[in-house]
């Protein structure tokens, strides 16, 4: 039993720590904690915030493809989503969105499915698309799904 | 007890700790101890019986492609070098006045900095363990002098507690460690471990609490003399000499329960990760002058504003297309025995280069980090005169994260530039999609929640986006899950392979870059070597 201790110690001192506390006449046992930065720059250190397509476009995307979804090229390319051909298939930037690909990172821990939905949609009727069909958070939660089978297999 | 328990052994101590908490402990505590692996560096590779005349063209002129110049001609290659922009260094990177930053899709800032000041807006700090990029600096004359990276009177800080003011880092770590000792001495004398420890154990844990945790009698952790000998004194004050305030007072601890709310305790171990430990370097001057002296060796053998293309394997060699990166000029065509790349994957996955599919999935594969830094200069060094902060670090809750304060020219009567923002995630993208202009503008906003004297004292800064940094479209490499498309990149394609912090245990450290380079110059030799 020697050995034991730092075991033991790790069991019960979340118990211990309750008690002092209380006897210390503090407030909160499980205090609600406000994640770091939250709401500063429309997101926290661990997602966006908000499900309005336009301003998840803007704060998640325009800083690369552009404001106007332009585009730019340097040593390699963020491609323009304006006018993208390869829009037409709502699937396609959600795989984007999620997976990543080269330059283009994962969003899948920053955006939720709704809030990937929003801004698909909107990439979809607006800057020079206009393509038909409204995503929904459980078509990208699907999506998602199939994704990671696919990662899987 | 009467005598002294005799001290574990260390064998005994690495039986607690992996008992305790479990292999991958055990692992972390001998690396701790001395016993794990060092870094792989026994200094430059022996290259000796390169085949007459044969060949090597490196893609980028970063630290991996200029050490693997380096090497490659000094054991009797033909080397050159192919480079996207008209400096050398890639991220070791350097900001100083009358610099200029073009970031993607139009944003140019002028660096104004005054005469000798700069920020180092890629990396900033070497850890001592280190060894290739510190035998680098030794071998190739550049001067080094300490970074501090640990700083008890720099500050924590967050904008929902303690009113939004700061508090010193030493405070805090003082009453947090005092305070969750108290809380173990208290359970632990109360019998909290009697099932499970022999009284001989009980009484020594006691015996080192009390002693590191700086309790009173009572196990307690309070208001007195011996503990301010360890957080400081009230207002920063005596011991003094003479009469007037001499006498040393005793100075409030912070309440326990507002250092847990505030999650202060997130940001204790960041001082002392393995990279983090004491003592840390930078060059005098700036990092950049390790790529300068890179550059000495190597700059004859750089073709600037080369944007390359198209790499093809053949049988007997390989042949890299590139065209004038800044549009203007003639493009070209290079053909060598070997190639070693060290562009980053952002940008590799979306050339025509001639490797396996397999390959080409892990570069398609592989994400960078975002990351946005400030350099913000001040005409007083008001940190040092007003607030008694030399160098280190002050992390905060707010976007900005930290503040690091300069290591060189401290106690100048100059100005000073630090490290305004240093920003991952969510809060980094929305950075990137702001102009440079806004951008400074929300660093000053939130630095001045920490320091009121910004607003007066600012002179000019820079807040760059990495992500809009044209060569690099990201920050450095994000290895999620590594499994064998690390071994995939690592590993040579016929004649081409791929060196950088990318291909490191290190994504983001110089130190990665130069190993990796390291390593893919003896795959080169090794293959070179044995052809027939």
């Amino acid at each position: 039993m020697r050995h034991a201790t730092l075991t033991a110690l790790s069991l019960c001192i979340s118990v211990v720590a309750t008690s002092v506390l209380a006897q210390q006449g503090s407030e909160p046992k499980t205090p609600q904690i406000k994640k770091p930065g939250a709401g500063t720059l429309g997101a926290t250190t661990e997602s966006f915030v908000g499900t309005d397509g336009a301003t998840l476009y803007r704060r998640a995307c325009s800083g690369c493809h552009g404001p106007e979804g332009g585009g730019v090229m340097g040593a390699a390319a963020y491609p323009a989503l304006a006018g993208n051909p390869r829009l037409a298939s709502a699937r396609y930037p959600v795989n984007l969105v999620i997976e990543g690909n080269g330059a283009m990172p994962s969003f899948a821990e920053w955006l939720d499915d709704e809030q990937v939905a929003a801004v698909v949609n909107y990439l979809r009727s607006n800057l020079g698309n206009e393509y038909d069909g409204q995503l929904t958070a459980e078509d990208v939660a699907q999506m998602r799904a199939d994704f990671a089978d696919l990662d899987g297999g | 007890m009467s005598e002294q328990p005799p001290r574990p052994s260390r064998r005994a101590l690495l039986k607690m700790i992996g008992l305790a908490a479990g292999s991958g402990t055990m692992m972390n505590a001998m690396a701790s101890l001395g016993h794990a692996r060092q870094s792989p560096y026994k200094g430059p590779p022996d290259l000796s019986g390169a085949p007459e005349g044969a060949s090597v063209v490196v893609l980028g002129a970063g630290l991996a492609g200029m050490c693997a110049a380096l090497e490659l001609r000094k054991a009797g290659y033909s080397v050159q070098i192919l480079e996207y922009q008209e400096r050398a260094g890639g991220r070791c990177w350097t900001l100083k006045g009358g610099d200029t930053i073009e970031e993607l899709g139009g944003y140019t800032q002028n660096v104004e900095f005054s005469d000798g000041q700069y920020i180092n807006i890629g990396p900033w700090r070497i850890p001592h363990h280190h060894l290739a990029l510190l035998d680098y600096c030794h071998r190739l004359n550049v001067p080094l002098e300490v970074f501090v990276q640990e700083n008890h009177n720099a500050y924590l800080h967050s904008a929902d507690h303690f009113d939004g003011k700061p508090v010193r880092y030493g405070h805090a770590w003082a009453d947090y460690v005092g305070q969750i000792t108290e809380l173990l001495a208290k359970a632990t004398d109360a019998g909290a471990l009697d099932q499970a420890a022999s009284v001989e154990d009980t009484e020594i844990l006691l015996e080192s609490l009390k002693s590191f945790g700086i309790l009173d009698k009572d196990y307690r952790y309070v208001e007195r003399l011996e503990t301010a000998e360890y957080r400081g004194y009230p207002d920063a004050g005596a011991p003094g000499g003479g009469l007037w305030d001499a006498a040393p007072e005793p100075s409030e601890p912070i309440a326990l329960d507002d250092l847990l709310t505030s999650r202060f305790w997130q940001y204790m171990r960041n001082h002392t990760t393995y990279r983090h430990h004491a003592p840390m370097f930078q060059p005098v001057g700036g990092m950049e002058e390790i790529a300068h002296a890179f550059h000495r060796e190597v700059g004859d053998l750089i073709t600037h504003n080369a944007r390359v293309t198209r790499v093809v394997q053949g049988e007997d060699g390989v042949t890299v297309d590139y065209e004038a990166a800044s549009g203007d000029g003639e493009g070209g065509q290079v053909s060598a025995d070997y190639c070693v790349c060290t562009i980053p994957f952002t940008v590799l996955s979306q050339l025509d280069v001639d490797v396996s599919p397999e390959m080409r999935r892990v570069m398609r594969q592989l994400h960078y980090y975002e990351a946005v830094k400030s350099g913000l200069e001040f005409k007083r060094r008001f940190w040092e005169r007003d607030e008694q902060i030399y160098g280190g670090i002050t992390l905060t809750d707010l976007p900005i994260a930290e503040i690091s304060y300069p290591s060189n020219e401290m106690h100048s009567d100059g100005p000073g530039v630090i490290l305004g923002a240093y920003v991952y995630g969510p809060h980094a993208y929305a950075y990137n999609s702001m102009s440079p202009e806004e951008r400074l503008e929300s660093v000053i906003s939130q630095g001045e929640q920490i320091h009121p004297q910004y607003r007066d004292e600012f002179s000019n800064g820079v807040v760059l986006s990495w992500h809009r940094v044209p060569w690099m479209l990201g920050c450095y490499s994000k290895w999620d899950d590594r499994g064998s498309d690390y071994e995939i990149a690592a590993t040579m394609d016929n004649r081409f392979v791929c060196a950088g912090e990318h291909i490191s245990y290190l994504p983001g450290w110089q130190e990665g870059s130069l190993l990796s380079a390291l390593d893919a110059v003896r795959q080169v030799h090794d293959r070179a070597t044995s052809a027939p």
